[in-house]
């Protein structure tokens, strides 16, 4: 019996790395890279990320967590600040930014429950700091989400889930909040994610004076969506995820863009500047940078060049800020705060 | 008549150009039947078979049976109480449950005269340990061992457990003390989805 138990496990264990099976690969890889490797410094941080002054900012904190400023708003999506995920998958660079540099933070909103964007710490750090922040999320969230002391809002989302693909908009201390279709699941086990499909995720247009803001959240291409998203919303900044994929060329992921879909999505949502995101933390199927480079280099082919001088591509901890007009922004990072 | 509103039916059906939902469904059938298959794997470990005289280390499959779960941090819309199917966040950011463990040796005992079969219920508390228990949580426990003893007299006797866990409270490892000297270690892997 105890030799026939050791059979059976050692032939899981070998048929599971023979077979290739995508989710062990990852975690095997990520264990090991836990072990190993701490995640690479990023070397100069802004120090005033909230900025007096300005008609809005945008500093990407690394893979989707990203600090907006609208006006005297300041927001923070899908907040990621520590090294790891559930201890098993270490971050390949650090957040590029310091959480206690954020001086004052009105609203966090999580686009869903997976690991990789609901981060328990993260959002825990700044409960005793800004105990009056609102914590917005969509519908589904809560059974994954302990008792923070936020003010919260769930968002409904069959309605922006259905063939409207935009939601009915609430208004929470004076910016006015729509949620829109994203091609995802909820849940945050991989099991509930994948199989059982727990519902729980969307998209974001964050209005507020004449800004208009959207966030993707993580999302797989749909052709007729962000059509619609596009069509009605006159977008001045977008957040579009990019990957994972292994062939970040192709196309037909069913629950991530790849770097053509996320292109793709980006000429359908048509915004004044969009920043892709949703790459370089953590290594899934690839190197962690693959789908930007992918992204680079399929923006080179004639029937994307149109999107070249509407995508801004920043590395950790940089930001754009818009002073005076939403068509011009100057580029600020660590160095030259 | 019937056959024409049956056609009239199916024609609106063909033609009306209803697009497909956007969205794929929650696959209710899908989670109850891998959830039972995945509590069906069982956690091995180690039990002591010991008499007066002798003693050795038997290996046992255990499994995970948690019919009640308290959350101390539920999120203020849920309830705080689940059964059975538990999620492992409201269980490591801090719960208190009744377990049921049943456990199988995977070969006779020689020296403390016990069945194969034997059981375990008790009550654990969870406390997470870092990240709000999603890297590491721990647990401490106390429960009642029933046992069959080959002789066909009933055995019973407490214990007492502790545990750590590690990806969210889905693996990890148990170590108990029995209050009873013919198996008084216990030390057992712990797997448990939801």
């Amino acid at each position: 019996m105890k030799k026939t138990i050791s059979y059976i496990i050692i032939i899981i264990f070998i048929s599971l790395i023979i077979s290739g099976c995508a989710g062990f690969s990852i975690l095997t890889k990520n264990i090991g890279r836990t072990i190993s490797t701490p995640p690479e410094k990023v070397k100069f941080k802004i120090s005033k990320p909230v900025k007096d002054n300005i008609k809005l900012s945008a500093l990407w904190i690394g893979h989707s967590s990203v600090l907006l400023q609208i006006y005297d708003k300041v927001i923070l999506f899908d907040p990621f600040f520590e090294n790891s995920l559930v201890g098993v998958f270490t971050r390949i660079k650090e957040a590029g930014l310091d959480r206690e540099s954020i001086s004052k933070l009105d609203y966090i909103f999580i686009s869903h429950s997976h690991i990789d964007h609901l981060h328990f710490n993260s959002i825990g750090y700044f409960e005793s700091k800004f105990p009056k922040t609102h914590l917005i999320y969509p519908e589904g969230t809560e059974y994954y989400l302990p008792d923070f002391d936020f003010p919260q809002t769930r968002i409904k989302i069959s309605k922006a889930l259905s063939n409207y693909f935009i939601g009915d908009s609430q208004t929470i201390d004076g910016i006015k909040i729509t949620p829109v279709y994203a091609l995802h699941t909820g849940g945050r086990y991989a099991l509930d994610t994948y199989l059982w499909k727990v519902q729980g995720h969307i998209g974001y247009i964050i209005e507020y004076k004449e800004v208009c803001i959207y966030y993707a959240g993580d999302t797989g291409y749909h052709p007729e969506a962000f059509k619609v998203i596009g069509k009605n919303f006159k977008i001045n900044l977008a957040f579009i995820p990019l990957g994972p994929c292994r062939d970040c060329d192709g196309k037909g992921f069913k629950y991530h863009t790849s770097s053509i879909e996320g292109l793709d999505l980006m000429k359908d949502v048509n915004a004044e500047f969009m920043l892709p995101i949703h790459y370089g933390a953590i290594e899934y199927f690839r190197d962690a940078n693959f789908p930007l480079e992918s992204m680079k280099t399929i923006l080179q082919r004639e029937d994307y060049t149109g999107l070249k001088n509407k995508i801004i591509i920043l590395n950790e901890g940089n930001q754009i800020v818009f002073e005076n007009n939403l068509s011009e922004y100057r580029l600020v990072s660590g160095e030259n705060q | 008549m019937h056959i024409l509103k049956v056609l009239n039916t199916l024609i609106i059906l063909i033609f009306l150009n209803i697009p497909a939902l956007p969205q794929e469904k929650e696959n209710t059938t899908g989670k109850y039947i891998s959830w039972t298959l995945l509590q069906a794997v069982p956690s091995f470990g180690f039990v002591q078979d010991a008499n007066s005289n002798d003693a050795r280390i038997q290996l046992a499959l255990k499994w995970n049976i948690t019919p009640v779960n308290f959350s101390f941090t539920a999120n203020k819309y849920v309830s705080p109480f689940q059964f059975f199917m538990i999620n492992p966040v409201r269980r490591n950011t801090g719960s208190i449950e009744i377990f049921i463990q049943p456990e199988l040796a995977t070969a006779s005992y020689s020296y403390n005269n016990f069945n194969k079969f034997g059981l375990s219920t008790g009550t654990r508390l969870i406390l997470p340990v870092s990240e709000m228990g999603e890297n590491i949580s721990a647990s401490i426990g106390g429960k009642y061992n029933y046992r069959n003893l080959n002789s066909g007299e009933k055995y019973q006797s407490f214990g007492i457990e502790a545990g750590i866990y590690f990806i969210a409270g889905i693996v990890g490892f148990q170590a108990g003390y029995n209050f009873d000297s013919r198996s008084r270690y216990t030390f057992n892997f712990y797997f448990k989805y939801f």
